[in-house]
């Protein structure tokens, strides 16, 4: 069909909004990593820049040669949690999304209410941390694991993916003795990678990228305990400081180092997204058109 | 009675009156000619079909498998429901849960009395922080859904997506540090550009500014999920049936036209859907993100300070705990009912059929 003009027009004005506002998102992830590899002396007396004129790697020689952050260990702890912590939500939502999608399940109903209700009521900060600090994971990496491993909305996205799965699946495999876990394991999770890989990807994005837990539940004392994210919080806030007091602030590459820090904690997930949404767009496509 | 001592003694005691039910309204007239084995075989299997407990014994593995998430959930969501009781007491770290002394609707009655000007200042913050950027940033991530579907080309839609999607998956930390290369003083790139434009050195602190940081907020929120606010959209935008663009285009629309009338009302459920999550944040506080930029500056709290924050510094210093939770549930009560009022709007203008 030819295209009237009317149609150019629109095709042009709006090809170059996106193009402006796809260069809006990426111009802050470009600049900090310029910086990073930018002379400190350079970003001081220019500015940041889209281009740099002084390249260096005082930077990255400063943050992992520092003696007072433990850059490995921050990473370290990051990945402890991250790893264990998708691999345990993922199967507790794998699991109980399987049950849930359930209806010939006695008390089918009631079961799905005691869990939904907990997406409009919740206790609050306070009454969880006294909870969390109760039980006994205050100060314990399990803490910033544990109480996070249960999310609902999780739960939803799976549950309506089984829910869509045709019955006889799980009916042929039930006449060859299957038990239910067997199903789950043999024959739902290898049909749902999309699905699983989806939540994995969202657990290991949300623990990554968490500080907050690690701010109330560990102690302030035990600094090697903690994640990368509540270090580089402490490491700008510091910089800050630093940055302000020029007598002590001329040691310190107060500018490069924030944007290593910058580079260091979102590295990972710009390197795995891109390879791995092709799928989870696709589960959450699935999830979202059945729910 | 003699058919029951087929039964094992542990099942009859556990479901003694369901079972008694059932065995009453199961008849057998061929109970005489089966072997006594295959009877109580069949009868076992009748029950099972008929009373809860021999329902819930057929799937006893599928309830085990609920243990996990059962006990994470009753500790960590129904527990600290509970706990919220510690908004009507005096709690101390010293005296505990069960020590603290009630107080009633003390610190209810100081809530709304509004006695201590702070108390509006934080209600102010949150409830302007939010609603700025729920109206900044609903019509936004809207808009650019129905951009990126007007994208002819699928390799570009998918190469837009991709970059659009990238700010969400990072962390407010990173986000803020971000900021400091726009918001500094001396090198700051915001500074810079506004020198350029204005033709003259601009030298804004915006650090120590607060009444550029509803907007700096509700801009920087936009930029992280502009895109990944689209993905709701994006499934419902593949269902339009383009047939309904074949007829609009026959009846000469253009393509705003198609926009306004065969898109959009396309995506009014899931348009609506959006908007009553949006209605309960618009009480909830990001405090996240709040914390992460302002880095903690104190400078800023008379425009940035709110509910969520409160909960933090009182567990921070150790004080104020019962304060500080009446003031976080009577957030959550508000978010609650700003959903439930907006569902049932949204019901009611379904059936009018605005949809």
């Amino acid at each position: 069909m030819k295209k009237s003009k009317g149609d150019i027009a629109f095709n042009v004005v709006n090809g170059t909004l996106i193009a402006l506002l796809c260069v809006i998102f990426l111009l802050p992830f470009w600049m900090m990593i310029i910086s990073s590899f930018t002379a400190n002396s350079s970003l001081q007396s220019h500015g940041y820049q889209i281009i740099p004129d002084k390249l260096s790697l005082e930077g990255y020689r400063y943050v992992f040669g520092s003696t007072e952050i433990d850059f490995f260990r921050a990473i370290g702890n990051s990945l402890f949690v991250s790893v264990i912590g998708t691999v345990l939500s993922v199967a507790v939502s794998l699991i109980t999304a399987y049950v849930l999608s359930k209806k010939k399940l006695f008390g089918h109903k009631v079961v799905n209410m005691f869990y939904l209700v907990t997406m409009f009521f919740c206790g609050g900060l306070i009454p969880l941390f006294l909870v969390v600090k109760n039980v006994g994971l205050y100060d314990s990496l399990w803490a910033l694991i544990i109480p996070s491993a249960f999310n609902l909305y999780h739960i939803i996205l799976v549950r309506s993916y089984f829910l869509s799965l045709p019955d006889s699946l799980e009916e042929a495999a039930m006449l060859d003795g299957a038990n239910d876990l067997q199903i789950l394991w043999q024959i739902f999770l290898p049909i749902s990678v999309p699905m699983v890989l989806t939540i994995a990807f969202f657990c290991f994005v949300d623990k990554w990228n968490g500080w907050m837990d690690a701010m109330l539940y560990l102690s302030p004392q035990s600094k090697y305990k903690w994640p990368l994210q509540f270090v580089l919080k402490n490491m700008l806030e510091d910089m800050n400081i630093l940055g302000s007091n020029s007598v002590t602030g001329g040691a310190v590459p107060v500018l490069t180092a924030q944007s290593v820090g910058v580079v260091i904690a979102i590295i990972p997930l710009v390197i795995i997204f891109p390879i791995i949404q092709k799928y989870f767009v696709n589960g959450i496509t699935i999830g979202a058109v059945k729910g | 009675m003699k058919e029951r001592d087929n039964i094992t003694a542990e099942e009859t005691q556990r479901a003694a009156e369901p079972f008694e039910e059932a065995a009453a309204e199961a008849s057998f007239p061929s109970v005489g000619a089966l072997s006594a084995e295959e009877a109580e075989k069949l009868r076992r299997k009748n029950y099972a079909a008929k009373s809860p407990f021999a329902r819930i014994m057929k799937h006893k593995l599928l309830y085990l498998m609920l243990i996990p998430s059962l006990i994470l959930v009753i500790t960590f969501c129904y527990v600290p429901m509970f706990g919220v009781v510690i908004a009507f007491k005096d709690y101390n770290l010293y005296d505990g849960f069960a020590g603290s002394e009630w107080v009633g609707l003390k610190y209810f009655k100081y809530i709304f009395q509004g006695t201590d000007p702070n108390i509006f200042l934080v209600f102010r913050n949150t409830i302007y922080i939010s609603l700025i950027r729920v109206a900044t940033n609903f019509p936004a991530i809207l808009i650019f859904a129905l951009m990126i579907n007007e994208i002819g080309s699928k390799k570009l839609k998918g190469i837009t997506r991709t970059i659009a999607y990238l700010p969400s998956f990072i962390s407010w930390i990173a986000v803020g540090g971000m900021m400091v290369a726009l918001l500094s003083v001396e090198e700051g790139g915001l500074n810079a550009f506004l020198s350029l434009v204005q033709g003259k050195e601009v030298k804004i602190n915006w650090y120590a500014q607060d009444q550029y940081w509803w907007a700096i907020l509700a801009l920087s929120s936009m930029w992280k999920s502009l895109g990944w606010g689209t993905i709701v959209y994006m499934s419902a935008l593949g269902c339009i049936n383009s047939e309904l663009y074949d007829a609009c285009k026959i009846d000469g629309g253009g393509r705003f036209r198609m926009i306004l009338s065969v898109t959009i009302p396309g995506i009014m459920n899931v348009i609506m859907l959006q908007l009553i999550m949006d209605a309960g944040n618009l009480i909830r506080d990001n405090y996240e993100q709040i914390l992460a930029m302002t880095n903690g500056s104190t400078a800023l709290s008379e425009t940035t300070y709110v509910v969520g924050a409160m909960s933090y510094s009182s567990i921070m210093s150790g004080s104020g705990y019962s304060q500080a939770t009446a003031f976080s549930l009577v957030q959550g009560v508000i978010g609650l009912v700003l959903v439930l009022l907006t569902n049932k709007i949204a019901k009611k203008t379904d059936n009018e059929g605005v949809v």
